[in-house]
């Protein structure tokens, strides 16, 4: 595991790579398209750097289910265990001062027919179903997970979305803290939640949804970046 | 022990257990196969939901089947984002 992404020694168009994965990951609301040129001058080819996006973006959902479920290590590793993060969140820009997309972006999904249909499958699984969550509670917790993303475009897409009830606090809730701090969430952050009466397939629905908007967040601000 | 029921090989059927079945025929490095011989647990994360199962790996084999990047290249944006979200797994 990489003790520190800044302090690794790499060739320029890994470091380009492991730059453009932190931008992705941690704000990715300040991708601007200098940030895609710093790649482009760095060797990557714009597939490639669509496919960085893809990569980190997927990720994001896949380190939240993990942790969301609270899965064990099952890997043969010669690795220590991770030490448990303490960090705070970023902080994050107020709503009026949030990304518009530019009127040309450079990348599309489109470059990747067969990434474009899988992703629109599944984020027809997670956006277009009424259960177990319905669909108010889908949108809500994809407003949570949009806001903490500042994704306005999908933020408008729900419509808003806030809570209007104890209910869909809670769910906002624990999408926001799976958004902002996956090393935060274990089993008493579903507590509230089993509260609500949800059984476990409620509870996957929540975290799967979750980690999905993750993804879908960080590819649309990336991509409406570039 | 998992926060939520988990379904594993063993008990999986149908939706679930082509899953699987699909999963494990996938080439891919053997640091990737759990050596209890079970599916790996980010897959049984996903298990009350067979589609959900297909759905998420679906896009997941897009993104490892072809060339554009390496799997080095992949696996350091892994282990990045993975150090970054404070996830061991």
């Amino acid at each position: 595991m990489i003790a520190d992404p800044a302090q690794l020694e790499l060739p320029a168009a890994e470091r380009a790579i492991v730059g453009l994965t932190s931008l992705v990951n941690e704000v990715p609301w300040t991708l601007e398209p200098a940030d895609f040129d710093r790649a482009r001058a760095a060797g990557l080819s714009d597939d490639v750097v669509l496919h960085v996006v893809l990569q980190t973006a997927f990720f994001n959902h896949l380190n939240r289910v993990a942790d969301g479920v609270g899965i064990e290590f099952d890997y043969e590793t010669s690795l220590p265990p991770m030490a448990r993060l303490e960090r705070e969140p970023l902080p994050r820009p107020e709503r009026s001062a949030w990304p518009r997309p530019r009127a040309r972006p450079s990348l599309s999904l489109d470059r990747r027919p067969a990434s474009a249909e899988t992703f629109a499958r599944w984020s027809e699984h997670n956006v277009d179903r009424e259960a177990p969550l319905s669909r108010r509670d889908r949108s809500v917790i994809r407003g949570a997970v949009a806001s903490a993303l500042c994704d306005e475009t999908t933020v408008a897409e729900v419509d808003g979305a806030i809570p209007r009830d104890e209910r869909e606090q809670r769910l906002a809730d624990y999408a926001t803290l799976l958004t902002l701090a996956p090393w935060r969430v274990g089993a008493a952050s579903l507590a509230p939640l089993r509260g609500l009466g949800l059984d476990d397939a409620a509870l996957l629905d929540v975290i799967a949804l979750g980690g999905f908007q993750n993804t879908a967040s960080r590819i649309r601000l990336a991509l409406a970046a570039s | 022990m998992a926060y939520i029921r988990t379904i594993g090989a063993h008990e999986a059927e149908g939706e679930l257990l082509e899953a699987y079945r699909a999963m494990a025929a996938r080439p891919m490095p053997s640091v990737y196969k759990a050596p209890h011989g079970d599916a790996p647990g980010i897959l049984r994360a996903h298990s009350l939901d067979a589609r959900l199962v297909r759905l998420t790996f679906a896009l997941s084999g897009s993104l490892a089947t072809d060339a554009t990047l390496s799997w080095p290249r992949r696996e350091l944006i892994n282990a990045v984002t993975s150090r970054q979200n404070g996830c061991f797994y």
